[in-house]
């Protein structure tokens, strides 16, 4: 365990146990709810929402692209309702519109190299304090699991089956696509805008190749998560890799495994 | 069902960790270190130190962006970097709001002796347009001191050879600090580079007794600094270190600017891409000529220069090489 006696090997360590077991929980739901497309129009929004800290002339840009990310998955979810079109198209217009807008602002003067470490991200360099704020999203997740779970699960099957008993569709779905908003912006800066959403959706892909039902399907994908988040981080030091790419890498591998084994499963 | 699952996850679990630890056993052999660790954090400012630390007993001068070319702005920190920080007690620093990738991470390292090895000294601009008539191009000074970063510097001192001294100076101290007990030795090596480097800006001031005057459009923001000890204006300063797209205003505006200061030599940085500065040639009529603005290269070699410490001469070799290009441009050889 050489790796642990850097002290930024033990945060990034300490991030990656909160941050996987998150992503895997909240990928079951985005993989079930057909929404993968939107938690990845979600992180490129995160452009924009840094280029409007830039513009606004604010030291720190954690703010506003929170904020941001809350305004643009809340109106990505009403547009979604009112029109016809279909939702990847939507959401596509969403996402490019949200890219470029951060790239004509951020690469002004020429100074977009300053910001491209949130293309890749950097889990090497969080701090104890943004260690808390990831405890805190880990703590509102679990919360919102357990008050809100089966309500969206039925919402996520049948809508109109989820109105007949009274359950308020809207309101659930806009929570959860909140939720899903300040997840992904708490760990855009660790994880990077390029590989975010394949930590979404890997390991719940994963996880369904294998599952029988709901408590199978949430159990594998923490651990799928878990596992490539550490193994993968691991990995990264001993080969000096980048550390979020190296993730990704461990958890398609657990996919394809997975994937394989699924018809011995099948009976 | 259940039961064989179990026994899946379990087996693909111990399997991957398995196969981890077998990385880590290979790839983890730990190097032994004694003595005084230095760390660098870009090429020029390592070429500097290795130079005053040549010779000396239990010292090692490591670059934390190993050599690598262009400039470091967008550079990412590896794990290895990391660890190197975690073992080293000196990290050299240029300084001016080159590190971005180092604000962050250096705060973790207490125990890290850090020296910006460019305090003190007077930053340029980070300018990019140098008319007097101003038209609202994002580059200006003023407004880009408004958006709070330090980039607004042009912090490729290295090419000024002053700015060189300069740094020679601090990193001399820096060591004669860190290790008292070779002091002698960093300030003989330290005062022999003096000497060569002296002898260079006489070579430059000689050329700028020619080239003085002239006006030109360079393409790497190092290059201001270069032209200015030539006495060589630079009207328009495209920073092709950043990995931004021109806006079609701005290339209109340097091709007027070129028309308008009848600039007929461009020069261009070896490690950016030739197309941009290719395209401005074809629309100007001008010619390009390509620098090397030490950003990057091999490991230096002591071969040729006999007492001279190997790191600063290949940053003379470099330079000197440049002044040839340059005297070249303007058919003085």
């Amino acid at each position: 365990m050489e790796f642990l006696q850097y002290g930024f090997m033990k945060n990034a360590l300490a991030a990656i146990c909160i941050i996987t077991p998150l992503f895997g929980m909240l990928g079951t739901m985005i993989v079930n709810n057909r929404m993968a497309f939107f938690s990845d129009a979600l992180g490129h929004s995160a452009l924009t929402g840094m280029a409007l800290g830039v513009l606004l002339g604010l030291t720190g840009t954690d703010l506003p692209m929170l904020l941001f990310a809350l305004a643009f998955a809340l109106l990505l979810s009403h547009v979604k309702r009112k029109t016809s079109a279909s939702t990847d198209t939507i959401i596509s217009v969403f996402s490019s519109l949200g890219t470029a807008v951060g790239l004509v602002i951020l690469s002004r003067g020429g100074n977009f190299s300053k910001y491209s470490a949130l293309l890749v991200g950097d889990i090497l360099s969080i701090t104890r304090a943004e260690i808390f704020y990831l405890l805190g999203a880990f703590a509102a997740t679990v919360f919102f699991w357990l008050i809100c779970f089966n309500k969206l699960h039925v919402c996520s099957v049948n809508q109109s089956l989820a109105k007949s008993k009274g359950i308020p569709v809207r309101l659930i779905e806009d929570m959860f696509a909140v939720l899903i908003a300040v997840i992904v912006m708490l760990s855009i800066k660790w994880v990077g805008i390029l590989i975010i959403n394949a930590l979404l959706i890997l390991p719940a892909a994963g996880a369904a190749n294998l599952s029988a039902n709901m408590r199978e399907y949430h159990l594998f994908s923490v651990i799928i998560s878990t596992a490539s988040g550490v193994l993968g981080l691991v990995l990264s030091y001993y080969l000096n890799a980048a550390a979020g790419p190296t993730i990704v890498i461990v958890a398609a591998v657990f996919f394809a495994a997975t994937f394989f084994a699924r018809p011995f499963f099948r009976s | 069902m259940k039961k064989k699952k179990a026994v899946f996850m379990t087996a693909l679990l111990l399997a991957a960790t398995g196969l981890t630890a077998l990385i880590a056993a290979v790839a983890g052999r730990k190097e032994e270190r004694s003595g005084l660790l230095c760390a660098t954090s870009f090429y020029p400012v390592y070429l500097l130190a290795e130079s005053v630390a040549e010779g000396a007993a239990n010292v090692e001068v490591v670059n934390l962006t190993e050599n690598h070319g262009g400039c470091i702005h967008d550079y990412t920190l590896t794990t290895q970097d990391m660890r190197l920080l975690s073992d080293a007690e000196l990290l050299l620093l240029n300084g001016g709001g080159m590190e971005l990738f180092l604000s962050k991470a250096a705060e973790d390292y207490k125990n890290l002796l850090i020296v910006d090895t460019s305090e003190g000294y007077n930053f340029l601009e980070g300018t990019v347009h140098v008319h007097e008539k101003e038209d609202g191009n994002g580059a200006h000074p003023e407004e880009a001191a408004q958006d709070g970063h330090s980039h607004a510097l042009n912090a490729h001192l290295w090419l000024d050879i002053d700015g060189y001294l300069f740094q020679l100076s601090r990193i001399e101290e820096a060591f004669v600090a860190a290790d008292p007990v070779q002091a002698e030795l960093y300030r003989r090596n330290a005062g022999v580079c003096r000497q060569e480097l002296a002898a260079l800006k006489e070579e430059y001031a000689e050329g700028k007794r020619l080239l003085s005057g002239r006006e030109t459009v360079v393409f790497h923001e190092g290059f201001v600094y270069l032209f200015r000890m030539l006495g060589i204006g630079t009207v328009h300063c495209l920073a092709m270190d950043s990995d931004t797209q021109i806006s079609a205003g701005e290339a209109a505006e340097i091709v007027e600017e070129c028309r308008r200061h009848r600039v007929t030599r461009l020069f261009a940085e070896a490690d950016y891409e030739k197309t941009v500065s290719d395209t401005f040639a074809a629309e100007t009529g001008a010619a390009v000529f390509v620098l090397d603005a030490v950003t990057g290269g091999k490991e230096p070699e002591a071969v040729s220069e006999g007492t001279l410490p190997a790191g600063l001469a290949r940053y003379c070799a470099v330079m000197r090489r440049n002044l040839e290009t340059i005297k070249q441009a303007y058919d003085l050889q």
